[in-house]
């Protein structure tokens, strides 16, 4: 039989720096992996499963900071395999093919290798040759050639790079100060903001100002009210002033348009639970 | 090394290393003696050299004037076999191709039914306008074509080997003319078309024909020698990858109904796949490369194809279709 041992023996030697580069692959993502959890705090959520939080108070062997770490590696460890299971079921990634690869690698092997391969077992006065023309070629290759040195050292890098780093954030207990639980509050508030908004804008018909483009008269009770500073007040200047609206300062108050309400007479005549409204419709329009 | 020593080959096997060994020097001699009696067309002759390695048949279509009997003519002088030529008439009947019984009186008087052999008895035949003939004398050829045999009155006579027929058809007079029926036209292993000689070409033929001395041709190999180089053909290794290609691309005819009514048959891959042997052997190469089905796929699948309504009126080629189908395959291998 000629080239199918040789290539068995390759096979061999190939499989193991690949399995060498599939594992510091996986180390590194796991690493990684447990490296954000330890940044953004996320053995919090762990303790959304039940029983983890009764766990964690009846358990005497670890304390707080290091059952939590035990909590990360596991949600670490668990999310890549998860990913490599994902990644193997629907990834496009190839089966290790060794005959491609030596094809690929040495261009005179081309489809002479895989030829000669698939016809390993039709000796006849053709493939004879063939096979021992492919054989005395493979016999005298470097293999070495082939393994993947440069994918290998890279991703070894890559992981103690980024072990260092874990392992800097276990010691020093660094993290951000964000958390799944902060993140949750805060995304609860902004909720309950943006409904009590919702419900004010249902009730409130706004009309736009034409003047300054802001929504300046607000109806209600089925009374339109001008939130317009009367300029001669000497109130609510805006940074938008310009050189028509600063000449009209400077007209007689016969030009007083009465149809305004003053802004402090128009506070007073509103309920008490609009002030803040009022008070930051004008914040804003001054910071315009 | 040790392990080279391991392979035992039968002798049937043995038998073929002399011609498998002197292979390239034959071709090489071949494709000079040809060239020196035909100026140019190179990608006929090889073609036909392709399908008399495969044990296949030929359908030309070209212009009359193109040197088509000259060139198998000079194939059979070459490989010393016996030539003929058939031509195509509608009121060609069978018999006048696979002969027939003739009443023989011997010395004595007596009479009795002697077997005439008709021009198929040869080992090269030339069926020139193969479409004047009435469909009737065309399935005559089949059984010589596929089965290499003819039956004449009950009786069964075998063809001598190698048997190869090109057949011509004109493809621009339609007139009077019975076109090859499909099952017909998938016996023949590739369809060459033939094109004009380029002027140069055309001022060389003028200058060797039109001279006094007409070129001679020297017999080169024996019969039995090219009996010998068909079955190495067959050896010629070709990788599981590859055939797939091979079957992947006749398989794309039968995918595209707009354009073609009907596709290849497997038929057309086992063709595919011989020539792409037949081709990597003539290159000196002991294994099928990807290039020798390309180059191939034109001449075994473009008489294969029967193309749609649509497809013809909108001039659309079978050539066109299956280099569209080769460029999207391209990336396969």
């Amino acid at each position: 039989m000629l080239v199918v041992p040789l290539l068995e023996k390759y096979k061999k030697y190939l499989t193991w720096s690949y399995r060498t580069l599939g594992f510091f692959q996986t180390a590194g993502k796991f690493v990684f992996l447990f490296l954000l959890m330890i940044l953004f705090n996320l053995y919090e959520l762990a303790y959304y499963v039940p029983g983890v939080d009764k766990l964690s108070r009846s358990q005497t062997y670890l304390n707080t900071y290091w059952f939590n770490l035990c909590l990360m590696a596991t949600g670490a460890l668990f999310l890549t395999l998860l990913i490599s299971l994902i990644y193997r079921l629907f990834g496009r990634r190839s089966k290790f093919n060794l005959i491609n690869l030596l094809e690929t690698s040495f261009p005179e092997f081309r489809t002479r290798l895989s030829t000669a391969y698939d016809n390993s077992h039709n000796i006849n006065i053709v493939t004879k040759k063939l096979l021992e023309d492919v054989h005395s070629q493979l016999a005298g290759i470097k293999v070495r050639k082939i393994v993947p040195k440069d994918q290998i050292f890279r991703s070894f890098i890559i992981f103690l790079l980024v072990s260092g780093a874990a392992t800097f954030c276990i010691y020093e207990g660094f993290s951000f100060n964000v958390s799944p639980g902060q993140l949750l509050d805060n995304l609860w508030d902004n909720v309950h903001n943006m409904n009590a908004r919702a419900s004010y804008e249902e009730n409130e018909e706004v009309v736009p100002d034409s003047r300054y483009k802001v929504e300046a008269v607000v109806i209600k009770n089925g009374e339109q009210v001008e939130m317009e500073i009367n300029p001669t007040m000497g109130l609510g200047f805006t940074s938008q002033i310009d050189a028509d609206t600063e000449q009209r300062f400077n007209e007689s108050s016969a030009s007083f348009n009465e149809n305004f309400k003053h802004s402090q007479t128009y506070s007073e005549n509103l309920p008490e639970e609009y002030e803040p409204l009022i008070k930051q419709y004008f914040e804003e329009l001054s910071s315009r | 090394m040790q392990e080279l020593q391991e392979i035992q080959l039968e002798n049937s096997e043995l038998n073929l290393k002399p011609t498998y060994e002197k292979a390239p020097k034959i071709f090489e001699i071949i494709f000079r003696e040809i060239g020196n009696s035909i100026v140019g067309q190179k990608e006929m002759i090889r073609q036909i050299l392709i399908a008399m390695l495969c044990e296949g048949h030929v359908l030309v279509e070209s212009n009359p004037g193109l040197g088509k009997t000259l060139t198998i003519s000079t194939i059979s002088q070459i490989m010393s076999m016996k030539f003929s030529r058939i031509q195509c008439t509608p009121d060609l009947m069978p018999a006048d191709i696979t002969g027939t019984d003739i009443i023989e009186e011997d010395e004595r008087g007596s009479k009795h039914f002697k077997f005439k052999q008709g021009p198929v008895f040869a080992n090269i035949v030339l069926a020139d306008e193969i479409n004047r003939a009435s469909p009737k004398t065309q399935s005559a050829l089949l059984e010589a074509m596929q089965e290499k045999q003819v039956t004449v009155a009950s009786t069964t006579y075998a063809l001598d080997r190698p048997f190869f027929i090109l057949a011509t058809q004109n493809p621009i007079e339609m007139e009077g003319t019975y076109a090859l029926p499909e099952a017909q036209l998938d016996r023949f292993l590739i369809k060459i078309r033939l094109d004009y000689p380029d002027p140069e070409e055309e001022f060389e033929i003028v200058n060797r024909y039109a001279e006094a001395f007409r070129p001679v041709v020297r017999r080169c190999i024996e019969k039995q020698t090219f009996i010998e180089l068909q079955q190495i053909t067959r050896r010629i290794p070709i990788s599981n990858k590859l055939k797939k290609y091979a079957i992947d691309i006749v398989n794309q005819t039968r995918k595209m109904p707009d354009l073609i009514e009907s596709g290849a048959s497997p038929r057309a891959s086992i063709a595919l796949i011989l020539c792409a042997k037949a081709n990597a052997f003539l290159d000196g190469r002991g294994y099928v490369d990807k290039g020798d089905i390309d180059s191939m796929a034109l001449p075994v699948l473009r008489h294969r194809v029967i193309l749609s309504f649509d497809a013809a009126r909108n001039n659309i080629t079978s050539d066109k279709i299956i280099l569209k189908i080769l460029e999207d395959r391209k990336t396969i291998i």
